[in-house]
């Protein structure tokens, strides 16, 4: 398997907004050799009343058969992102996103849960880094005890500027 | 970071953003982005740009 990631020359950054969730999108990496486009995907989506929902993916284009897949676990894209440096660039291209989605809207409350069960540790990293950048955007995070399985974060922006970093 | 031991949002957490993915990837505006970048592959690949 053969991955070109693009780390020079980024494409630009797609907005999608639909049915109240809003979306960026990114082309990330392409495998010529198996002809997939690989995107990184970050967003706000409704949940509930006053509440997003926070997620991200990669997505798997197949331009030959016009389909996709998203990769919703680490688990499923470690045999794909082999490259240390890749993975790295991919961690930061959803570190980016997430900031500039957090910029562009704001919410008040957003809701967030691992896709995986009982996670391992490593496969908190990115979590771990998404709850850092929250809290640097002046949300206060507050995180539960795993619910079936899934850990659970719940970021609700700070007004006052007494507890923000 | 403060934990929280009521788990007020877990009554619906059986709402995946997966599922809103499925909904999404099917709309023809978000397929129209997706194969914007289908140049990419038939592009020659920069070997310095391979990170292996």
């Amino acid at each position: 398997m053969d991955i070109e990631y693009l780390y020079d020359d980024p494409p630009m950054i797609e907005k999608i907004e639909s049915d109240g969730e809003i979306a960026l999108l990114v082309p990330v990496a392409v495998d010529h050799d198996e002809g997939y486009i690989y995107f990184v995907w970050v967003a706000f989506s409704p949940y509930e009343e006053g509440v997003l929902e926070y997620s991200f993916c990669i997505i798997r284009r197949n331009p030959t058969r016009d389909e996709e897949i998203p990769y919703w676990s680490g688990l499923e894209t470690k045999d794909v992102f082999t490259c240390p440096k890749g993975r790295e660039f991919i961690r930061m291209v959803i570190h980016a996103l997430t900031n500039s989605l957090i910029e562009a809207v704001a919410p008040d409350r957003v809701y967030r849960c691992t896709f995986d069960i009982h996670p391992p540790d490593k496969a908190l990293d990115k979590h771990h880094m998404i709850s850092w950048l929250f809290r640097s955007k002046g949300y206060s995070v507050m995180t539960t005890d795993p619910w079936q399985g899934h850990r659970t974060w719940i970021m609700e922006k700070i007004d006052s500027g007494t507890n923000q970093a | 970071m403060k934990r929280i031991t009521q788990i007020e949002f877990m009554k619906n957490a059986q709402k995946r953003s997966s599922n809103q993915f499925k909904k999404l990837s099917a709309k023809p505006e978000v397929k129209k982005v997706l194969r914007k970048y289908d140049y990419l592959l038939d592009r020659h690949q920069p070997q310095a740009a391979n990170g292996h």
